[in-house]
């Protein structure tokens, strides 16, 4: 299984916002453990999956959920956020992956979304952050 | 016989009040690393640069607080609405006075999350406030001292007695949570600063932000291995 990195400057998705509690106004963002440092892809072969594995400063034990047969998440055992996206490559066929990426990956993450609202936020993020290089995960694929 | 069992429960109670103070002392061996971490990626995150002055009380402070369980003889009241406390392990300061705000926060509720420092951990995610009132304006009186320490209090998660008792000169107040390896919550890292403008939403967002939390959570995850 060979692995591929792919740095980020995810810091540029992160948009402080105002909240309000009690009548007090301040302002919050994204924890730093929170935005990913890099994505690291490898394919298996022997399973047939490709994983694009979000990178950040902890090591966050994570529990996967199945969405269906073809895609799956990892996801923090604590925080909830997206550790990792498992697709059945050998399913879709390489030259298809950067759709599927762009489509099925960013529903399945919706989907998830819903019941892990804390995370919310860290999921807009990995959705931007999928989107803005499909491209080139989709030649980590290819090569 | 009874005065012995008194005696016997007075040194059970010391013995452990003295486990308690001892137990929380261990971050010392890494205290230095820390430091040096502090020293050279800390002030990247000021958004004015602060300088150094001789206004009181203090300039500019990183202070690093680290969660506490409450210890059941220490705090023995505290422990029925918190579930830690914040306690100050180091600082970066214009002023070599030492540490000493201790925030009581609960692992659940942020409700019951005191101060800014509360505020960070309860919520887990970047943190800063609107600029805060200037209570050291002598041109205030009584009164308005008064409804300055409660607007203050108000906006810094506070309350006005203890604003008016530790006599609070920063006007702006942020941080960032910290973390162990595993993803558990290990503390907060706190700036504040006279200058309202020395920290703003995006100076905490700075990529420096990023590297400093990480490299913190490496060196905790090397002591505590």
């Amino acid at each position: 299984m060979r692995k591929r990195i792919i740095e980020l400057n995810a810091d540029r998705y992160v948009t402080p916002r105002k909240e309000q509690a009690d009548g007090v106004e301040f302002w919050v963002s994204l924890s730093p453990y929170q935005v990913p440092d890099q994505l690291s892809c490898a394919y298996d072969k022997d399973s047939g999956c490709f994983a694009i594995n979000f990178e950040y400063g902890d090591s966050e034990g994570g529990e996967e959920i199945k969405g269906d047969d073809l895609i799956s998440l990892v996801v923090g055992k604590l925080t909830g956020k997206l550790l990792s996206v498992k697709i059945r490559v050998d399913h879709f066929g390489v030259n298809a992956i950067r759709l599927v990426i762009e489509q099925q990956v960013l529903e399945a993450i919706e989907r998830v979304r819903g019941s892990h609202a804390k995370a919310s936020e860290n999921y807009q993020l990995a959705e931007q952050v999928l989107t803005d290089n499909a491209s080139r995960i989709a030649e980590c694929v290819a090569n | 016989m009874a005065f012995g069992v008194a005696m016997g429960l007075f040194a059970i109670t010391l013995t452990a009040y003295l486990f308690e103070l001892v137990f929380e002392g261990r971050f010392d061996r890494r205290k230095v690393y820390v430091d040096v971490v502090l020293r050279q990626l800390g002030p990247k995150l000021w958004a004015v640069p602060p300088t150094k002055s001789d206004t009181p009380p203090h300039r500019f402070r990183i202070t690093l607080f680290q969660e506490v369980k409450i210890g059941r003889l220490r705090h023995p009241l505290a422990r029925k609405s918190f579930t830690h406390k914040l306690v100050p392990r180091t600082r970066i300061s214009d002023t070599t006075k030492k540490p000493t705000s201790i925030w009581f926060v609960h692992e659940e509720h942020l409700t019951k999350c005191e101060g800014v420092a509360g505020q960070i951990y309860g919520r887990n995610q970047r943190f800063v406030t609107q600029p805060l009132p200037d209570l050291h304006d002598p041109q205030d009186s009584s009164a308005g001292s008064l409804a300055k320490s409660a607007e203050y209090a108000k906006l810094a998660f506070s309350t006005a007695q203890r604003v008016r008792k530790q006599k609070f000169g920063s006007r702006i107040i942020g941080g960032i949570p910290i973390q162990r390896v595993d993803g558990t919550r290990w503390g907060v890292l706190v700036y504040d600063c006279v200058d309202p403008q020395a920290i703003t939403p995006d100076s905490l967002g700075k990529p420096e932000a990023k590297l400093l939390a990480s490299l913190m959570t490496q060196i905790l995850a090397r002591a505590e291995a």
